[in-house]
């Protein structure tokens, strides 16, 4: 009798972890997925990500709970994503830099291997825009201007990346670009319209002012070019180096391969969503959403691409 | 013409008004509770404004953020806990008027002052928004570096009775400053390996340490000498009656006060990048100045609440002048506003005055609507609120203390923010126990970030040549003369005192 009975409940205790062996993608997700914002709320990135959360929890029947962890351009997010669970339970919503540059900054304690990429929803504008009325009407131009006149460039800058690649463009061609920090996108378009910076990077706002005439764009940051001025150079085919701001998914390195496919392709469909594509058109940031592999090869690009120009410049 | 009338019709009709109480009572409700803000409320509810059409939704928005701005004072006077981070330089005066029994008198000149400066600043955008605008565009780094530096000459009087202590506490706030990221070279300063600290160390938490918890320490201190006194002391309300209202009169005996901080304030909102915690600071630090009693400040003095609220209130109406000319906004809750109006199809800038005047009329008379609604919300619930100070000491400081600790972890979701918090409050209470103001220490804190920026980006720009530079630009010239100026008299002040205080006997100045 005891013998019989234990033996059941070994077959059962067997068969109950075959069978949750075998259930766990099956049965992926069977609760609420956690997705934590690198951003303040209220910005752009989060209004995408809420936009995103909705047909993604249509396609995973599960709700999409949002936490907020700004700061440090996406860095707080991702150092603390990086120590959970890799079970497609949590994933995190930061730019191509949090992964692709702020490594190589040093200060963080992550680097661009210690995730699993699943989805790139969205490219900034992000382009060196400067008046419509100054002498020149591209960047090559503008550095011919410069090297002619011998004149200093003031250049209104957002963060490290685009100082690396202001040095970048300043060695190859000898012109002096001094670079100002400027706070936020709003502050660059005050200092660009009053004349206090010669040129400077944006990553969107200055579109209303091109076309309304007032400012032009020099070139993009990026490989690829613009949406809303489509004819602009990119910093690839001009010969510097690119960094192109996209907005990505991650979630920690490990994941198990078919939940991260369930998770791909839930993410997939749910950028590719209608909804989803009216809010980033409108605003001028939608691309054909990249799947996992695609975003993981360009996050490698952009790393590589500012790992040469760090080490080019010496510091 | 028509465009003002149909503008006023738009925003009397029955949709705005009920949008902006109802806006205005979730803003004060949300500046009131300290860690939530006007800024995360707008976030929040804007979506729910998607469907409405654009100037009640924009109503709504308005509501809040000038409900908010107001409401964050509650909590300062009556706790010592800045509601948010605006509210910090309220606390100063707000709440040791409450501890003397003058909470009612307190929340209400908060009230009316916020009231008065936004009205002002109201107006002042309504008449010159657009010769203003021009002007603002041409504050670059060397402006600001200036105008930053003027300002730290209105805060030079809030050192405490000590000037040396004083200044020691201010290079104290300027070195907390400095952690983060490094501005120009983004090398990380003073941050020890911690990620959490390459923004800097934030606001909020540091004032809600070093106001809230560090009084809470000090009412715990003084409980316990209490007890060892006498063992059978029944612990006290902090302070027996929240005591009458504010009176018309009494009010408008205080309107130089009201009126210079509202400039200000105005002044500040509409410059880019400057916030309304500056613009606070300035104002406490300017009542104090030009008051007949400067010595009085911090133990309770109505000029100290109407100084900082009048301004801070005015920054909302002078941030709609870069907003609704240039389509710029000058700070997160006007980033918010601007991201709504793209959302109801319409673009801020130059070109809305010609195309939507109707809207633009809309709005302004939305935001004179909105103060008086503050006006009669307020004066509603400020009778109501301040019987909070009769409650006993062990309840009240129970509740602040958890307030400081549910605030700051509310606001940044973060528990690295809560420790901060507990080590700026131990800073605060030893600070406040060896007699180092604090109030010198967050102005420090506040100002350093601006100056910094702008002045190195003003070094570089200037190329060496920092005279012949200064002398293209006049406005830099003029705020560089009066900064000048400003410091010459404060000298000379100084001396005169001197010269009054060794021919008086010195224990006048000794006492507590």
């Amino acid at each position: 009798m005891f013998d019989k009975l234990c033996r059941a409940s070994i077959i059962s205790a067997i068969v109950l972890s075959l069978g949750g062996q075998a259930v766990f993608a099956e049965d992926y997700p069977n609760k609420p997925i956690e997705m934590i914002i690198g951003f303040k709320p209220g910005g752009f990135s989060d209004a995408m990500a809420r936009k995103l959360s909705e047909p993604l929890a249509e396609a995973l029947g599960q709700p999409i709970v949002h936490s907020y962890m700004g700061g440090a351009g996406g860095s707080i997010a991702a150092t603390a994503v990086k120590e959970r669970d890799p079970d497609g339970y949590t994933v995190v919503v930061a730019t191509s830099l949090t992964f692709a540059f702020n490594p190589h900054q040093g200060e963080v304690t992550y680097s661009k291997d210690d995730y699993d990429y699943l989805l790139t929803m969205a490219r900034f504008e992000t382009s060196f825009v400067s008046l419509a009325d100054k002498p020149w009407t591209d960047l090559p131009s503008m550095l011919e201007h410069a090297k002619s006149t011998g004149m200093p460039l003031k250049f209104g800058s957002l963060g490290p990346a685009d100082r690396l690649q202001a040095k970048a463009i300043s060695e190859a061609t000898g012109v002096t670009i001094i670079p100002l920090p400027i706070k936020g996108g709003a502050n660059m378009m005050q200092s660009i319209l009053g004349g206090h910076v010669d040129f400077g990077l944006s990553g969107g706002p200055h579109i209303k002012y091109v076309q309304s005439g007032e400012m032009i764009v020099l070139a993009a940051s990026g490989s690829e070019p613009l949406n809303a001025t489509p004819d602009a150079a990119t910093m690839e085919s001009l010969g510097y180096p690119a960094v192109s701001y996209n907005s990505v998914i991650a979630a920690p390195k490990g994941l198990p391969e078919d939940v991260k496919a369930k998770l791909e392709s839930a993410l997939l469909e749910a950028a590719n969503s209608p909804e989803f594509q009216k809010l980033v058109q409108g605003r001028h940031v939608g691309i054909p959403p990249m799947g996992a592999d695609q975003t993981a090869s360009s996050i490698d690009t952009i790393s590589a691409t500012m790992e040469n120009v760090i080490k080019g410049s010496g510091s | 013409m028509e465009a003002l009338i149909a503008g006023i019709q738009n925003a009397t009709a029955a949709g705005p008004l009920l949008a902006i109480a109802a806006g205005v009572f979730v803003g004060i409700f949300m500046g009131a509770v300290p860690g939530l803000t006007a800024a995360m409320a707008i976030a929040l509810l804007a979506p729910l404004t998607f469907g409405l059409d654009p100037l009640t939704a924009v109503a709504f928005l308005i509501g809040i953020y000038k409900g908010g701005t107001f409401g964050g004072s509650i909590s300062a006077i009556l706790l010592n806990v800045p509601g948010s981070p605006e509210a910090a330089a309220t606390a100063f005066d707000g709440y040791p008027l409450s501890r003397s029994g003058k909470a009612r008198q307190a929340l209400q000149m908060a009230l009316f002052a916020s009231v008065a400066g936004a009205i002002l600043a109201d107006l002042l955008l309504y008449l010159v928004a657009l010769p203003f605008s021009k002007i603002a565009l041409k504050f670059g780094p060397a402006e600001l570096t200036f105008v930053v530096l003027f300002a730290f000459t209105f805060v030079a009087g809030l050192t405490g009775r000590s000037m040396l202590r004083g200044m020691t506490a201010c290079a104290f706030g300027v070195l907390c400053a400095m952690v983060g990221l490094d501005p120009m070279s983004a090398s990380p300063r003073m941050t020890f390996g911690h990620v959490e600290l390459l923004d800097g160390l934030p606001l909020l938490p540091i004032a809600i340490g070093m106001l809230g918890l560090a009084e809470v320490m000090a009412a715990a201190e003084r409980a316990f000498d209490r007890r060892r006194a006498s063992p059978d002391t029944k612990s006290a309300p902090i302070s027996s009656s929240s005591g009458p209202g504010l009176s018309l009169p009494v009010f408008l005996s205080h309107w130089k006060t009201v009126l210079r901080s509202s400039l200000i304030g105005t002044a500040i909102g509409a410059l880019p990048g400057i916030g309304a915690s500056l613009a606070a600071f300035v104002g406490y630090g300017s009542a104090q100045r030009y008051s007949k009693t400067p010595e009085k400040f911090g133990q309770g003095v109505l000029d100290g609440v109407a100084g900082p609220e009048a301004a801070n209130s005015a920054v909302v109406g002078g941030s709609f002048v870069p907003l609704l000319t240039l389509g710029i906004p000058g700070n997160v809750t006007t980033a918010l506003l601007i991201g709504t109006f793209l959302v109801h199809g319409i673009e801020p800038g130059p070109h809305v005055f010609k195309t939507e005047p109707d809207l633009i009329y809309g709005i302004f008379t939305v935001l004179f609507i909105a103060n008086f609604a503050n006006l009669a919300i307020g004066l509603m619930g400020s009778g109501l609120y301040s019987h909070i100070v009769k409650a006993p000491e062990y309840v009240s400081y129970s509740i602040i203390g958890l307030t400081c600790l549910t605030g700051v972890f509310a606001s940044t979701n973060s528990l690295f923010n809560l420790y901060i918090m507990i080590i700026f409050a131990l800073i605060g209470f030893f600070m406040k126990k060896f007699d180092y103001s604090f109030v010198a220490f967050l102005i420090g804190f506040v100002l350093a970030p601006e100056f910094e920026v702008s002045f190195r980006s003003f070094l570089l720009v200037a190329q060496g040549d920092l005279v012949g530079f200064l002398m293209q630009r006049p406005i830099a010239l003029l705020f560089c003369m009066m900064t000048v100026f400003a410091v010459v008299r404060i000298a000379w002040s100084e001396h005169q005192k001197r010269a009054v205080s060794s021919t008086t006997t010195p224990s006048q100045s000794e006492q507590k």
